[in-house]
């Protein structure tokens, strides 16, 4: 009888292996290998837009002079949000380490408002550009500097709808699976500090250089 | 298959302020290679904190914690340090040089310790230098062709009043 209440649990809802514990052969659990290997496909996207970013730039006839036109202090300001919400997530991630999930939570809240802030900064600052007629067709500059803050805007979109979903399901994990739901939130944790990677690089050659 | 199974989770009482467990869980579950084990264990939540098999005891959370503050207000310090250099007067191609650079170490700060990238396996490193190999790939193509126009000054004022014309007249 109670062989079999296991077995239709089992049957539905099927268990993904090594979410908690490493694999042998990879030395790792499952989603954190995964995370890797797909942070790595998005190096590679990003690469290749900054790779072309280099070759529009270097033929360029003439090229505007960047913190003339874009709004260099919102930019900064943007740089802190996005520094301090890998340091909130880091923190979420310890604190859950810890067996507190209250302080997980806060500090994953406090993620998510970082990235909501860096999204209304960048609305702010899109929206002054368009106010001056500045438009992805405007030129080459602009084409480069709405593509790539563009998607990188949505990357910190994507962030913060996880971050969303592992705060409200937060309680329910932490009921029957802490140690994965720990995982989860190092392994979101790690792409959301790519994503922040990838501002550190862009603040410098879109706003400054 | 039976000593899995009888793992039971210390759950600890949820209003607490998180008792912190006691460093090493008694018996961190000896890895058994059998993936079918793997599959009905996942399903019990058990107490084992965060499934990170090493520095998990408090003291070392803390001391990583503290790490995380530190390379926090480095960044910062750094952020500051790009924009500050950028107000001087420096040739171009030595202003490139400085932000890049700037910008790799506060790169490699995030990659190290909040990706903890710093003691991290091998295969994490296998596939990132996959990753990094490519990715010199990707910039060598229009470096190689360019390299002689790069560091030139070619910044010129955009003139906002013709942007202005060309996108009222279409």
């Amino acid at each position: 009888m109670d062989s079999h209440a296991h077995a239709a649990a089992a049957h539905h809802e099927i268990e993904i292996p090594y979410t908690v514990h490493s694999r042998p052969d990879t030395g790792l659990y499952n989603a954190k290998l995964g995370i890797w290997l797909f942070l790595a496909s998005e190096v590679m996207l990003f690469g290749a837009l900054f790779s072309a970013l280099i070759l529009i730039r270097t033929s360029a006839p003439t090229w505007p002079k960047a913190e003339d036109i874009l709004n260099v202090w919102l930019a900064m300001v943007n740089t802190f949000v996005l520094i301090f919400s890998s340091v909130s997530v880091v923190l979420a991630w310890a604190n859950l380490r810890l067996g507190n999930l209250k302080w997980g939570k806060i500090w994953l809240w406090v993620t998510l408002l970082c990235g909501l802030g860096f999204m209304v900064i960048k609305a702010v600052e899109y929206t002054e550009k368009f106010s001056h007629a500045y438009y992805p067709k405007t030129n080459n500059f602009f084409a480069t500097y709405y593509t790539m803050t563009g998607l990188h805007g949505l990357h910190v979109l994507g962030g913060m709808i996880v971050f969303l979903y592992l705060i409200l399901t937060a309680d329910k994990w932490w009921g029957t699976k802490r140690a994965q739901f720990t995982n989860r939130v190092e392994v979101t944790g790690l792409y959301w500090h790519f994503v922040d990677l990838v501002w550190i690089f862009l603040f410098p050659t879109l706003y400054l250089l | 298959m039976a000593e899995h199974t009888i793992f039971k989770p210390p759950e600890p009482p949820p209003a607490s302020p998180a008792p912190p467990e006691p460093a090493a869980s008694p018996a961190p579950p000896a890895p058994p290679a059998a993936p079918a084990q793997e599959h009905h264990e996942a399903g019990h939540g058990h107490g084992h904190e965060g499934g990170h098999d090493h520095h998990d005891s408090p003291e070392a959370i803390a001391r990583e914690k503290r790490k995380y503050l530190i390379v926090f207000a480095m960044l910062g310090i750094l952020t500051v340090v790009t924009v500050l250099v950028t107000r001087l007067d420096v040739p171009k191609a030595m202003a490139i040089a400085i932000a890049l650079t700037i910008a790799l170490v506060k790169g490699s700060l995030v990659a190290a310790y909040f990706m903890h990238l710093i003691s991290e396996r091998r295969l994490v490193y296998a596939v990132l230098a996959l990753t990094v190999f490519f990715f010199g790939v990707l910039l060598w193509g229009p470096w190689h062709h360019h390299y002689d126009t790069f560091g030139e000054d070619i910044h010129q004022p955009l003139a906002e009043d013709t942007t202005h014309e060309t996108t009222k007249t279409h």
